[in-house]
């Protein structure tokens, strides 16, 4: 006869799958609530992976940038510093040599020639000085001086001045100009630094800095060539050519203010890159906080959920086993004794 | 006369009681024996001479539904053969890393591209021209190491695959063995219900390795076929072979010879597609994990390996290096040789120019491959233009199953990870469905197992039945002494 029954062994087998299953899902959740993050990500992507290593991998860069960003501004504020110095030295050079006139006060124009050639040793100090132990005017030879001692390029250019036979202020000029001309001796004697980097920093996956100024430029060597105008004079050159002393002494000063002004130029250039770096700083920090929303927005559980799930799993368990007690005294045999 | 007769009536009627107790008591400490099925026993009217003369024991019939019992085997071999792709999906995943993870692969691009920029900004600096080495040596060891692994899971089908040849062997063999015995029980007339279960048992652990038909042959034997029509048993069992490769490398493929296939009584036999005598099942799903799959997820891995050192492997980037010369990531130490890219991620390494444990110098990361003495120490040239070249987007090699569009070294590990994710994902809902369908059938075939319950009501019945005949036999015994008493 055919009669309907549920063997033990399948009872049995059916509670034991379900136990499992819930065993397994209790832990998963008990996981989700404790780390914050998706248990099997794999299921939960569906296999697209492509946005999260792109988030992960812009979120690793972060951190190069904004290092490389502090780098940067370290840099190119010790240089503007350095510009700073010099044009205010050139400012004050350009008074002295304007109120010192030559045939009435001799002694004033050599004081000021004199402060020249302390101001000339002084920029050749600032042009070589160093950031964070790399020199900052010297190209990509990070670890030499940029410039050669003040002393051997004034000896060097005085030389070519006798070399020329220099007499006048006009001629001595010109000397000095062909010395610090493209192509004259400073690039020898003066510039003992490297060459030009072929490019800057990397700000962000986009934004580069310009690549770093060096003393070899041709608006420091206008400056340099001011003091050294005004150094010549105080070592006491044309000293027997008092008229020319005159002219040479004028023409200096001219050129102090010249210098000054270069200098402002190459400032507004150092502040055009500081902006570039703060604003990049910026929104490399905005970037990253999108970023790491993203990524919660991905991986992350929402933590009110996962707790709520982790209860519902639980009292699930609870209620199988009540089940599989209760069911274990539904039988026959505990009736017939 | 009617009082002997009624007396052998009521001894017939004892001896059933007695059998269907023991039935009884049989199927009861049984009950949680898998594998056991239930036994029922059949009664019927005894006939001596055209007359009724009691009750007759007819047999013991096992109660079990064959269709179900096929069905079962076919939804088993399926949930084995998808269970091996899910895992071996799974197992990729794993290897891989998911990109959260800084030890996966993503994660080890992510980091060589933040040491080369790093180093960029300070291209003095020693230390971070090690941390860029380290890093490539990371990312070239990762490579390694998921190739490592890929193989090592095809060598452990390979140990399967011959472990379970071995056992279906065994299997075959003890099913005709079982045969031989069921036909000689059945020629002596014992009961067959115990060696029948075994054999059910035996076909059961067959239809795990090969989905199988099983046809019921003269005098209780059995014909065992593959689905697709291989004979595993008729009058004798079939012998499959199979020789265990130890080690086995990327170029090592059923195609090229150097792996295994199988053979079937001493004739090969194909072992992929619809068509091959064991396609479904375990073992058919471990050969296509041998031979496609792990072959498919080495030819992706290998490609991204390709295009990561053609990426650094560039007379323009490096105008140290001529053509022909390896760049920073090599083959092996040599330069990419595109006739052999097989299993170029095993091989991946650093260039030992700039390894200073194999001689090399880390100034070179800055200065090129090929420079004769270190250069300027600020120059960042060459280390922006290894940023740019991870950065630039181009075409990946043929031969992967990459969509072929142009994309970023990272985006492209990031697409090999997303394919072998949606392996995953399509791996596991097949595996989920077919181990539902195996349940729902493995439950239904269970229900007609021994329910204690209903053992216990017929144990009433019989108890009553027998104290009945016993009764019975009494009364019969007490007419006959008043009888003799005459």
């Amino acid at each position: 006869m055919t009669i309907t029954s549920l063997s033990d062994l399948s009872q049995n087998i059916l509670l034991r799958r379900q136990s499992a299953s819930l065993r397994v899902a209790f832990i998963q959740a008990t996981n989700q609530v404790a780390t914050g993050r998706v248990d099997d990500l794999t299921l939960e992507l569906r296999g697209q992976f492509g946005p999260l290593a792109g988030v992960e991998r812009a979120l690793a860069l972060t951190a190069s940038f904004l290092n490389s960003n502090g780098e940067e501004a370290l840099e190119v504020d010790a240089r503007q510093s350095v510009f700073e110095g010099v044009r205010s030295q050139a400012n004050q050079l350009f008074g002295q040599f304007m109120t010192a006139n030559e045939e009435v006060d001799t002694a004033g124009v050599r004081a000021a020639g004199k402060a020249s050639e302390m101001a000339f040793a002084t920029a050749v100090n600032k042009f070589n000085s160093q950031a964070g132990g790399r020199t900052l005017f010297s190209g990509t030879d990070v670890n030499l001086p940029a410039l050669a001692d003040a002393e051997t390029m004034l000896v060097d250019i005085e030389n070519e001045i006798a070399l020329a036979g220099a007499t006048t202020a006009a001629d001595l000029i010109a000397v000095v100009d062909d010395w610090f001309d493209t192509g004259g001796r400073f690039e020898t004697v003066g510039y003992i630094g490297g060459p030009q980097a072929t490019t800057g920093r990397a700000l962000s996956e986009t934004e580069t800095t310009p690549p770093a100024i060096t003393a070899d430029d041709a608006r420091i060597r206008e400056a340099l060539s001011a003091f050294v105008l005004g150094g010549l004079i105080g070592r006491g050159a044309l000293e027997d050519y008092v008229g020319e002393r005159g002219i040479l002494a004028r023409t200096t000063g001219e050129r102090m203010l010249v210098a000054e002004n270069t200098m402002v130029e190459v400032q507004a250039e150092m502040g055009i890159v500081q902006n570039q770096i703060e604003r990049a700083g910026v929104e490399v920090l905005a970037e990253r906080e999108a970023l790491e929303t993203s990524r919660t927005e991905i991986v992350g559980v929402d933590s009110f959920e996962a707790a709520v799930d982790l209860q519902a799993i639980e009292l699930q368990v609870r209620q199988l086993y009540t089940v599989t007690a209760q069911l274990a005294d539904l039988s026959l045999v505990s009736y017939l004794r | 006369m009617s009082i002997t007769s009624a007396l052998n009536n009521a001894l017939s009627g004892l001896t059933a009681a007695s059998r269907s107790a023991q039935v009884v008591s049989s199927n009861v400490s049984n009950a949680l024996t898998e594998g056991y099925v239930k036994r029922e026993i059949q009664l019927g009217g005894r006939m001596i001479g055209g007359l009724g003369a009691g009750v007759s024991v007819l047999g013991v019939t096992r109660i079990v539904d064959d269709i179900l019992v096929r069905d079962r085997r076919l939804a088993d071999s399926d949930r084995a053969g998808s269970s091996v792709a899910s895992d071996f999906a799974r197992q990729v995943i794993d290897l891989v890393g998911e990109p959260d993870d800084a030890g996966s692969l993503s994660g080890l691009y992510a980091q060589f591209d933040a040491a080369l920029v790093d180093a960029a900004s300070r291209p003095d600096s020693d230390a971070r021209l090690a941390a860029v080495q380290t890093a490539a040596t990371d990312l070239a060891n990762g490579f390694n190491r998921i190739s490592n692994g890929v193989q090592t899971l095809r060598e452990s089908a390979d140990l399967e695959i011959s472990t379970e040849v071995a056992r279906l062997n065994n299997a075959m063999e003890e099913v005709a063995q079982l045969n031989g015995d069921i036909l000689r029980a059945r020629a002596n007339d014992i009961a067959t219900v115990a060696l029948e279960d075994q054999r059910q048992l035996v076909i059961d652990g067959i239809a795990d390795l090969i989905p199988v038909r099983q046809f019921p042959r003269d005098n209780g034997t059995v014909a065992l076929y593959s689905v697709t029509g291989a004979l595993l048993v008729d009058t004798e069992p079939a012998t499959f072979e199979f020789t265990n490769t130890g080690i086995i490398t990327p170029d090592m493929t059923l195609a090229s010879g150097a792996l295994s296939g199988l053979q079937i009584n001493g004739t090969g036999v194909s072992v992929s597609g619809d068509n091959s005598p064991i396609a479904g099942g375990r073992l058919a799903a471990l050969f296509r994990l041998r031979d496609t799959d792990a072959v498919a997820v080495q030819t992706d891995l290998d490609v991204v390996a390709q295009d990561l050192v053609t990426r650094f492997e560039d007379t323009t980037l490096d105008p140290t290096l001529t053509a022909g010369d390896p760049g920073l990531f090599t083959d092996a130490g040599g330069a990419l040789n595109l006739a052999d890219t097989v299993g170029l991620s095993g091989r991946l390494r650093v260039n030992d120019l700039v390894v200073p444990s194999e001689g090399g110098d880390l100034w070179r990361l800055r200065d090129g491959l090929g420079a004769a003495a270190p250069g300027s120490l600020g120059d960042a040239t060459l280390l922006s233009g290894y940023s740019d070249a991870l950065a630039r987007t181009q075409v990946p090699s043929t031969g992967g199953r990459f969509s072929g569009g142009e994309k970023t070294a990272s985006a492209l590990a990031a697409d090999m990870l997303s394919i072998f994710g949606q392996s995953v994902t399509s791996a596991e809902a097949r595996a989920s469905f077919s181990e539902a369908r195996y349940n729902t059938l493995r439950d239904a075939e269970l229900a007609d197992g021994v329910d204690t319950d209903q053992e216990l009501q017929r144990l009433l019945l019989i108890e009553q039945a027998y104290a009945a005949n016993a009764r019975v036999v009494q009364t019969v015994d007490q007419l006959i002494e008043l009888l003799t008493r005459i």
